[in-house]
């Protein structure tokens, strides 16, 4: 273990960290709010533009993407971090979307936001598979 | 609707061979290996028959690139995950176990 250590240290910083069941759950957890963000603000019977609920929607998902940041920076793994920024990238990418038609989205302009998100998560969580000691119940 | 309806809106000429550049490489981009420069081929192809058909505006597809550019880094890392974990669970070890055995070898030696 020592020498991994090292060898570690002698490649330049922190190694990639094992798999971790919360940071996979987090991830799962940021996909599920994102896409409700994106539905809750798309046209569909009942449903009306209203600003304030945005804000506090949109700021709800923000306090998530926090959590889960705070959390992957307990495990000294620079790309795990990264990879949470970068989601919460494509968040702030949708919500300045809607915010600025300062509307609900259509059905199409809905679909083209979810399957862009889905598909970035989508490698986020198989970049936490593929770290060592992964759970074979957490993973495809 | 196409694409090519789209792309021969742009009428400067000396755009001619980024236009062509770009009709190559988006359907070389659609049967690619990597799934996601597949995705993101297909994903860019409907949008851009959307915009042709005012469904979505400019501003939509520019969202879905900025997206995309992002979504690009987040594979890149999950190639460099993919390497350095391999390295981890292979090379780390074996180097490790190496210098355990040539301490043991040096020590019968001497």
């Amino acid at each position: 273990m020592k020498n991994i250590v090292f060898i570690c240290l002698f490649l330049g910083g922190c190694c990639i960290s094992a798999f971790n069941p919360q940071s996979q759950i987090n991830v799962m957890n940021l996909k599920d709010s994102h896409l409700a963000f994106i539905s809750e603000f798309t046209e569909k019977e009942n449903n009306i533009w209203e600003l304030q609920k945005f804000e506090t929607q949109k700021e709800l998902v923000n306090m998530d993407f926090q959590k889960a940041l705070e959390h992957s920076q307990t495990m000294c793994d620079k790309l795990r971090t990264k990879n949470i920024e970068l989601l919460r990238d494509t968040f702030q990418e949708d919500e300045n979307n809607i915010r600025k038609k300062d509307r609900l989205l259509t059905e199409i302009e809905s679909k083209i936001l979810s399957n862009s998100t889905s598909q970035a998560y989508e490698s986020a969580l198989a970049a936490e598979c593929a770290r060592n000691n992964k759970m074979e119940g957490m993973c495809k | 609707m196409s694409i090519n309806n789209l792309l021969n809106e742009i009428k400067d000429e000396s755009l001619n061979e980024l236009k062509l550049e770009f009709d190559s490489l988006l359907k070389t981009a659609k049967t690619d290996n990597v799934q996601y420069i597949q995705n993101a081929a297909h994903q860019l192809e409907e949008a851009l028959v959307y915009l042709e058909e005012g469904k979505l505006s400019i501003e939509d597809v520019e969202t879905l690139l900025r997206k995309q550019l992002i979504h690009a880094q987040i594979e890149a890392n999950k190639s460099a995950i993919e390497v350095q974990a391999r390295i981890q669970k292979t090379a780390l070890r074996l180097l490790s176990l190496s210098l355990v055995f040539i301490k043991e070898i040096g020590k019968r030696i001497l």
